[in-house]
């Protein structure tokens, strides 16, 4: 019992699998899988007759029915043969539908189970025809060729309208099989072929056509008459409904051409004043405005006028001779005053209105059928056809100022969607000839926001150019400045590096001046040597100690320059290096709180001179042991002291100008240079003390601060 | 015979010794007295009277080129013979400025110091002629101002301008015309120039 319940099981199991893939046997069934949609596909096994094979073998198409008339397309395997319309067939495939909901029925493989004769056409009107009863079937009708064109989407077929009373259905041929068969228009033609409601994947949704299968399928009844315009002229009755007038067959119109527009489209006035709109056939060139023609075509209207469609023309024989000077209406009447609505005013069609407005909108496309552009009144905008002449666009530009003068048109639907209340959508103009287009106006260039964007620039420039020189006249300020700062400092600089060279120039020019000295004694001596033997020995002699004194000076300089001894930053090092020279036993104490820095060069050197003179004083003529040297700054002047244990001195007697330069007199000198001022306090047998003081100049002290 | 009556003005002790004894040695001059600074000169000038004075340029306290002034415009009728190391400086300019008569370089002061006094005691000037265009332009530098002279002196501490108006309760627009006018009279360009001129001529004291 439960191995059968399993087995029960796996089979539902298997059988829902597989029931996936499922097997169509009937057309009722294929057409129900069809019908539903929903993208899938499942596999066919059929019997049908063939009905009809597609005119082109690439198409591979196949329609097939079934005993109780159900139609189906299909598409055979390239490999396989063609079966022939009237064989019964087995058929074997795939039928899918795509993502997209198209259905897609393919025959893999097929089987002749028994040949037959070709299959009866349902003779059928084509007012009779229905896409839902009659889609697929093989039909044979008959009806009159109004016009002919290529198809646009397939250009391997070819359409003939045909058109029965008041239906237009297009019989679509192929090329290659059929040849161009425009010569049928105006004939009357009997044709079989399949009916069908979609004719490619690209429109989706069709008008029905009718398919032949070949040439056969396309029999003259009536040929076309030789005289294509030998058709009676329009109706003049009023009134008809547009059933009646459908169903009427070609008319012809003799009128003169007031506009053509949109390529295809032309307005004819008859020589009783009834204007005429005439939409030529596929091929058929446009008439001249002004010309005088014959038109003939179907009639078709919008209920506001009779109107002819897929028509052919030729110029009129006899033409009217004097054309009446006609003179454009203000676009005023146009409209009417319906208490304070505008109407359009019917009548309007076909007259020659005069407009000035202003050109809002140029054609966007290069649609050389459709070439209009749109002109503001202020009150209202009219569109402006210029199709037939496309040079006037080049003159215009969006904004110019135009008169129009253009034959009016009443843009009408035709009330098909409204059940018979048709409207007045608006009014369209026609430009003629390039004449009825004037500019009278250019926009100007400015325009508001253009102009303050002009104007905003500008000033933004002008601010920016301000702030710009401004910018630039600060850096140069500040560069300027910076430059001659450098430069003064850098003249400033260079001079004061040149304080050592001071110092030399100094010592050099006071040697110079005791070098003249001596030689001033030296003259003197020279003269006197023969009358004054003794003058003469005395100043010798004191040239001689002033020379010696030279050289003394000189040693210390000498001394103190290669000792560095003005390099050194520790005056109290610079003191005893300096001091070193004495080569004595004594003892010296050197205590100098003064900075280096803060001493110019030639100060430095003075000092070094006074306290060697003093020290080297005590020690040779006071017999002193001890020396204390003692010096620091104080606001605005340096003090110092050397103060000695040696025997002391009478400062009135130690004045000898034989020392010359030296001496106290010395000191005094070089003090005398610096504004500085000397004390002595000296007792016989009590010490020396001699104190300095020197001046800071003011801008060693702004210097060094 | 009256000798002639010397006055030595020099801070340099071995050059006053030196011109003591030349003038000793003669037999017309005489030294009456030495002054060791411009000060000491123009009070000796004018209690001695001297008939010429033997004046150094660069002493303390008063420069030589002052004390001539002094004791020139006070007593037009002493000689006044400078005493210089060099020929060229402004000081010297501003002393034959001030009426001295006479220029004696150090270096050949023992050649030319008995000469050059006899010379100018006749009446005679004695200032080389190569010293005499040198002169004539230092002058010209020697003519800035005492005003003028602040200014640069506070443009070489490169002070700007707005700075030294401050400093000397002017307006702007007057230094500009200061400093154009010293420009002019140094002979120069611009600042840096007009500054490192003055203190090679050391026309500021730093």
């Amino acid at each position: 019992m439960r191995y059968v319940c399993f087995l029960s099981l796996v089979l539902t199991f298997v059988s829902a699998v597989v029931a996936d893939e499922q097997e169509l046997h009937s057309f009722a069934e294929i057409n129900a899988f069809i019908e539903d949609a929903t993208p899938r596909s499942a596999s066919f096994e059929l019997t049908g007759k063939v009905l009809s094979t597609s005119p082109l073998p690439e198409t591979r198409e196949i329609i097939l029915s079934d005993s109780s008339g159900e139609r189906l397309q299909l598409f055979r395997l390239l490999k396989l043969s063609q079966p022939q319309p009237g064989d019964t067939i087995m058929a074997f495939g795939i039928a899918n539908i795509s993502k997209n909901h198209e259905p897609y029925i393919c025959m893999n493989d097929f089987k002749v189970i028994e040949h037959g004769p070709a299959p009866e056409p349902l003779a059928i009107r084509l007012s009779e025809m229905n896409a839902s009863a009659h889609h697929l079937a093989l039909v044979r009708t008959e009806g009159v060729v109004i016009d002919t064109f290529p198809d646009e989407i397939d250009r391997r077929y070819m359409i003939l309208l045909l058109k029965d009373k008041k239906v237009v259905v297009p019989v679509s041929i192929a090329r290659d099989a059929f040849c161009d068969r425009s010569d049928l228009v105006d004939a009357t033609i009997r044709v079989t072929g399949i009916y069908r409601r979609t004719v490619s994947s690209v429109r989706k949704f069709a008008w029905p056509n009718i398919t032949p299968r070949s040439p056969e399928d396309i029999e003259v009844i009536t040929p076309p008459p030789k005289d294509p315009f030998s058709a009676p002229p329009i109706e003049k009755r009023l009134y008809l409904t547009s059933e009646e007038i459908a169903q009427m067959s070609k008319r012809s119109v003799v009128g003169e051409v007031l506009a053509t527009w949109a390529g295809d489209r032309a307005m004819l006035r008859t020589e009783d004043g009834q204007i005429v709109n005439i939409k030529l056939a596929h091929g058929e060139a446009l008439p001249r405005c002004g010309e005088t023609v014959v038109a003939a075509g179907q009639p078709e209207t919008d209920l506001f006028r009779i109107n002819l469609t897929a028509a052919r023309w030729k110029t009129a024989a006899d033409a009217p001779r004097a054309k009446t000077e006609e003179s454009a209406a203000s676009v005023s009447t146009a409209f009417w005053d319906n208490n304070g609505l505008k109407s359009i005013n019917g009548q309007i069609h076909g007259a020659l209105l005069r407009v000035r407005g202003i050109v809002r909108t140029l054609p966007a496309t290069d649609n050389t059928n459709d070439l209009r552009f749109t002109l503001d009144t202020g009150d209202m905008s009219f569109s402006v056809d210029v199709t037939s002449n496309p040079e006037i666009i080049d003159t215009l530009q969006i904004g110019c100022t135009v008169q129009v003068i253009g034959r009016c048109i009443l843009l009408t639907d035709d009330g098909r969607q409204n059940y018979g209340s048709a409207k007045i959508k608006g009014i369209a103009l026609i430009a003629r000839s390039p004449a009825d287009v004037v500019v009278l106006n250019r926009p100007s260039w400015w325009t508001m926001t253009r102009l303050t964007v002009v104007i905003s620039l500008l000033l933004a420039a002008l601010v920016g150019v301000y702030i710009w020189n401004r910018v630039l006249q600060n850096l140069v300020n500040r560069r300027g400045r910076e430059l001659y700062r450098e430069q003064v400092a850098h003249a400033v600089a260079e001079f004061k590096t040149d304080e050592r060279t001071r110092l030399a120039v100094e010592l050099h020019d006071s040697l110079s001046q005791a070098l003249s000295g001596v030689a001033c004694h030296m003259a003197v001596g020279a003269e006197a040597f023969d009358t004054d033997p003794k003058t003469a020995r005395h100043y010798l002699a004191t040239a001689r100690k002033m020379l010696n004194s030279c050289r003394t000076e000189l040693r210390q300089c000498l001394f103190d320059l290669r000792s560095d001894t003005l390099e050194e930053q520790d005056f109290s090092t610079a003191i005893r290096k300096t001091l070193g020279q004495l080569e004595t036993s004594a003892s010296i104490a050197i205590r100098f709180n003064v900075p280096r820095q803060r001493l110019k060069d030639t100060t430095a050197h003075a000092i070094l001179a006074i306290v060697r003179e003093l020290t080297g004083n005590a020690i040779r003529h006071g017999n002193a042991t001890e020396v204390k040297i003692a010096g620091c700054i104080e606001p605005g002047r340096i003090l110092f002291s050397v103060k000695d244990n040696g025997c002391g001195f009478d400062p009135e007697k130690c004045d000898g100008p034989i020392q010359g330069h030296f001496g106290l007199e010395g000191i005094r000198n070089r003090l005398e240079k610096l504004d500085g001022t000397f004390t002595i306090d000296s007792t016989p047998g009590d010490g020396t003390k001699a104190t300095i003081s020197i001046p800071l100049p003011s801008s060693q002290r702004q210097e060094n601060s | 015979m009256n000798k002639t009556r010397i006055l030595i003005a020099d801070d340099h002790m071995l050059m006053r010794m030196g011109i003591s004894a030349l003038v000793t040695s003669t037999k017309d001059m005489e030294i009456v007295g030495e002054a060791k600074n411009g000060r000491q000169a123009v009070e000796l000038a004018n209690s001695l009277k001297p008939n010429v004075i033997i004046m150094d340029l660069m002493m303390p306290e008063m420069l030589g080129s002052e004390a001539t002034k002094a004791i020139h415009d006070a007593h037009p009728e002493i000689k006044i013979v400078i005493l210089t190391t060099f020929g060229t400086s402004v000081e010297l300019a501003k002393a034959v400025t001030n009426g001295a008569v006479g220029i004696l370089l150090k270096d050949k002061v023992d050649m030319d110091l008995v000469n050059t006094i006899r010379f100018v005691v006749e009446g005679n000037q004695v200032i080389p002629t190569r010293l005499l265009e040198q002169i004539e332009q230092d002058k010209a530098l020697s003519n800035l101002t005492d005003r003028q002279l602040e200014v640069l002196a506070s443009v070489a501490q490169g002070q700007s301008n707005s700075d030294i108006a401050k400093q000397f309760g002017l307006s702007e627009i007057t230094i500009k015309k200061h400093l154009s006018a010293i420009f002019e009279r140094l002979g120069v360009a611009n600042r840096s120039e007009a500054v490192a001129l003055a203190l090679r001529k050391q026309m500021l004291k730093t």
